[in-house]
C-alpha cells in the first residue's frame, strides 16, 4: 500500500503547527501591548490647535499662574477654558500683530469661540470632578504631566481606568502640601510632610476610594 | 369542516384565520380594530420587505466607516458672562404662565442650557412646586421652532425694521390685536398705550386654556366679573363639580399644598381637622381620583344636580329637588352642618348657570369671606373670548382687518376649526406674530408681512410706545 504522505509531511505539519502557535501567541502579546502603546493611548500627542498655544512659554518662562486661565480648577468639575477675552488682557498690548494670534483677534472681533481640539477626553459614563482632586493635593503635572515643558500640549497621561485605579487605590505618593499644587518644579523635600501623613491631614479614606460608585455613579 | 372537504396542499388555509374569513369575522375585526389595514392593500410584499430589512442591516455596517480619533472641540466663550463657573449649576427665577397666570419657577442651567425646571419656593403661586405642564414646559426651549431674531417673510430682520413698517402702516379701523389672556399690567399698560395713539384699534383675546362660562356665570350672579381665590385649608366639607382646583385652576400648586395639609390632619394627631371631598364629574379629574365620595354623571345630570343642591340649601325654587339624585340630599347636609366652613367649586367646563348657581350656594354656606375670596378680575379687560374671536374671523372675512398683531398666542392652531381662522388671516395684508415660535411650520400661510419676534420683549416696547 503506498503511503499517504510524504516524508516531506513531517515538516509542513511542524511548521504549520509551530506558525498557528506561534500567531495565536502573537495575536495575545498585540492584544496585551496595544492598548499600552502611546499610538492607541495618544499618551504625549499633540492635537494639531487652531494657534499653537505653548504652555513652556506661558508657563514655564514667564510662569503665568494656571488659574490665570483655567479659572474653575478648583472650584467645579470643569478646569475650564479661558474665554477669547482672557488671552486678549494681554494680547491686545503685547504681540498684537503676530499672524499666529489671527485667530484669537478674529474670534473676538466676529464674537465666534476658539474651538480648540481636546487633549484629555474622559467617557460620558466617568464622573470626574477636578475641584476634589486640587483641594485634596494632586498636582497639576501628576496628571497632566510637565506642563512647563510642552510647546505644544500633549497628553500627559493614559486616562484609563487601570491608571485611575492605580492611584485611587494607592494615593500617597502621589499628594503633595495643597500650596504646591499649582507648581510644576515642585519636588519632594526631607520637610515634606509623608504621603501617609497627607493621607490623614486631607481625611483621604483609600479604602473607599476605589469603589465602582465614587467614578461610575 | 365542510370547507376542507376534497382540497389538498395549498389550496388548504395556512391559519387559523384564513379558514375562519367570513364576512361577520371581517366586520368583528373592522369593529375591533379600525385602523387594521387589510392584507389585500398592503403594497409591500414580503419578499420585497425582507430585501429592505436585509438592506437596512447590511447598511448600518456604514456606521463603522466614520473616521476614527476625531478630537473633541472644547468650546470655550468668547466673553464669559460676569459670576459664571464652567461646570457649576447656576439657577435663574422666572415664571411659566398657563391661560395667561403665572407659575413662579426656579430654572437650573449648565453654562446656559437649562437642564431642570422646578417650583419656587419664594413665589406665593408655587411654594416649591410645579405640574407636569411646568416640567414639561422646559422642552419649549429646546424646540427647534423657537424664534431666535425678528423674521420677515423667512428673512432676518432687525426689531427697528418691525416697529417701522407697522407704523407706516399706520392704524385706523384695520389695526387689530389679538392676544392670549393678559394679567400683565404692564403689557395692559402697554396696549393701552398703543390705543392712545390709534383710537380705533381693536383688541381680540383667544388662549385656547380659559373658560368663558366661568366669567358669564360670575355676570349672571354679582353683574360683574371676579375672580375666585379659593383658602381650601379653611374648609372642612368641600363639594369638586368636575373642578380643576387640584389640577389647574390658576393658584392650583397651592390649593393642592393646603389640600394635602388638611389631608394630612389624621396622620398628625388631629383627625377631627380632616376635610371631606365630595366630587361630581363627567370626565376623571384629579379631584375626583382624591375624593371621599365621587359621583358620576353626564354633563346635563350635573347641571340638574346643582340646581337640586342649590334647592335644598334654600337659594332655588322647590321644583328642582323633583329629579335630584340621592347622593344630593346628603352632601347638602353635610354642607349645610358647615357653614362657614364649606366650600363648593365649579370647573372650566361648566355652564354659566353652574357657576352662577355655585356662587349662590357659596354664598348660602357663608363660603365668602371664610373659604373664598371674590376679588377683582386678575386679567385686563376680560372679554367672552369665543366671542372676541368669532367677531375678528367675521372682520378678517369681509376685508376689514388690514393689519393683525398675534401676541403670544397660535389661534391657526388652537381656535376652533369651524370658524377656518386660516384661511380668514390670509384676507389680512399684514399679519406679525409675536411670539416665542415660529409659526412657519405651523401651517401658516406665507403674508405679506409675515414677521416673527424674538421674545426679548423690547420691540414689544417699541411697538406699544410706538418708537
Amino acid at each position: 500500500m503506498p503511503t499517504v504522505f510524504s516524508p516531506a509531511a513531517n515538516l509542513v505539519t511542524k511548521i504549520v503547527l509551530g506558525g498557528a502557535l506561534a500567531g495565536v501567541i502573537t495575536l495575545a502579546g498585540a492584544g496585551w501591548a496595544f492598548p499600552r502603546i502611546s499610538y492607541y493611548t495618544d499618551v504625549g500627542y499633540a492635537q494639531p490647535q487652531p494657534v499653537p498655544f505653548s504652555h513652556e512659554h506661558h508657563v514655564g518662562e514667564l510662569g503665568i499662574d494656571c488659574r490665570y486661565c483655567h479659572t474653575s480648577a478648583e472650584v467645579s468639575a470643569n478646569a475650564g477654558f479661558p474665554p477669547t477675552h482672557t488671552c486678549m488682557s494681554c494680547h491686545s498690548q503685547i504681540w498684537t500683530n503676530a499672524e499666529m494670534l489671527a485667530p484669537v483677534r478674529r474670534s473676538l472681533m466676529e464674537g465666534q469661540p476658539i474651538r480648540w481640539n481636546r487633549v484629555n477626553k474622559l467617557p460620558d459614563y466617568v464622573f470626574f470632578n477636578h475641584s476634589i482632586h486640587v483641594s485634596k493635593g494632586v498636582g497639576c503635572v501628576t496628571c497632566h504631566g510637565p506642563i512647563d515643558r510642552m510647546p505644544l500640549t500633549w497628553k500627559g497621561a493614559s486616562l484609563q481606568m487601570s491608571w485611575c485605579l492605580d492611584c485611587h487605590r494607592d494615593p500617597a505618593p502621589n499628594l503633595r502640601p495643597v500650596e504646591e499644587v499649582f507648581n510644576p518644579n515642585w519636588e519632594r523635600t526631607p520637610e515634606t510632610p509623608s504621603g501617609e501623613q497627607l493621607l490623614a491631614q486631607y481625611d483621604i479614606h483609600s479604602a473607599t476610594l476605589s469603589d465602582c460608585s465614587v467614578c461610575h455613579r | 369542516m365542510p370547507s376542507m372537504n376534497g382540497k389538498r396542499g395549498r389550496e388548504l388555509w395556512r391559519s387559523l384565520d384564513e379558514l375562519a374569513q367570513g364576512p361577520e369575522i371581517e366586520a368583528m375585526l373592522q369593529r375591533e380594530f379600525p385602523g387594521l389595514p387589510s392584507l389585500d392593500d398592503v403594497r409591500i410584499g414580503r419578499r420585497r420587505f425582507l430585501e429592505l430589512m436585509g438592506a437596512s442591516f447590511a447598511l448600518s455596517g456604514l456606521a463603522g466607516c466614520g473616521p476614527a480619533n476625531v478630537p473633541d472641540e472644547a468650546v470655550p466663550y468668547v466673553e464669559m458672562p460676569p459670576g459664571l463657573v464652567p461646570g457649576v449649576p447656576r439657577t435663574f427665577a422666572t415664571a411659566v404662565t398657563r391661560g395667561g397666570y403665572a407659575d413662579g419657577v426656579l430654572i437650573t442651567h449648565q453654562m446656559g442650557r437649562p437642564i431642570k425646571v422646578e417650583g419656587n419656593s419664594a413665589h406665593p403661586a408655587s411654594l416649591g412646586a410645579t405640574d407636569s405642564i411646568v416640567q414639561a414646559s422646559i422642552l419649549d426651549l429646546y424646540d427647534p421652532d423657537r424664534s431666535q431674531t425678528v423674521l420677515s417673510r423667512g428673512n432676518v430682520a432687525g426689531t427697528n425694521a418691525f416697529v417701522t413698517a407697522l407704523m407706516a402702516r399706520g392704524g385706523g379701523g384695520g389695526l387689530r390685536i389679538l392676544s392670549g389672556s393678559v394679567t400683565s399690567p404692564t403689557l395692559a399698560a402697554q396696549i393701552a398705550g398703543l390705543r392712545q395713539r390709534f383710537p380705533e384699534l381693536r383688541w381680540h383675546r383667544w388662549e385656547a386654556d380659559r373658560s368663558d362660562p366661568a366669567g358669564e356665570g360670575a355676570v349672571l350672579a354679582f353683574g360683574r366679573r371676579v375672580d375666585t381665590v379659593l383658602h381650601v385649608q379653611r374648609a372642612n366639607v368641600i363639594l369638586a363639580i368636575e373642578s380643576d382646583f387640584l389640577d389647574a385652576a390658576p393658584g392650583h400648586l397651592v390649593y393642592a399644598r393646603d389640600f394635602a395639609r388638611r389631608r394630612r390632619a389624621a396622620e398628625e394627631g388631629g383627625a377631627a381637622d380632616m376635610n371631606r371631598l365630595y366630587a361630581v364629574e363627567s370626565v376623571p379629574t384629579l379631584a375626583g381620583a382624591r375624593a371621599d365620595h365621587r359621583f358620576v354623571a353626564t354633563p346635563y345630570e350635573i347641571e340638574a344636580a346643582v340646581r337640586a343642591l342649590a334647592a335644598e340649601l334654600g337659594v332655588g325654587p322647590e321644583e328642582w329637588r323633583a329629579a335630584r339624585p340621592a347622593w344630593v340630599s346628603a352632601v347638602a347636609r353635610d354642607l349645610g352642618r358647615n357653614r362657614g366652613a364649606a366650600l363648593v367649586h365649579a370647573g372650566p367646563a361648566q355652564s354659566a348657570a353652574v357657576h352662577a348657581l355655585v356662587h349662590a350656594i357659596n354664598g348660602a354656606l357663608g363660603a365668602p369671606g371664610s373659604t373664598l375670596t371674590y376679588i377683582d378680575p386678575v386679567e385686563a379687560e376680560p372679554v367672552n373670548q369665543a366671542e372676541s374671536l368669532s367677531e375678528l374671523v367675521r372682520d378678517m372675512e369681509a376685508g376689514k382687518v388690514d393689519t393683525l398683531v398675534i401676541l403670544g398666542s397660535n389661534p391657526v392652531f388652537s381656535a376652533p376649526a369651524d370658524l377656518r381662522f386660516a384661511s380668514a388671516l390670509g384676507r389680512c395684508r399684514c399679519r406679525c406674530i409675536w411670539g416665542r415660535m415660529s409659526m412657519k411650520r405651523r401651517r401658516f400661510a406665507p403674508g405679506t408681512c409675515l414677521k416673527r419676534m424674538s421674545s426679548s420683549g423690547g420691540a414689544m416696547r417699541g411697538l406699544m410706545t410706538g418708537r
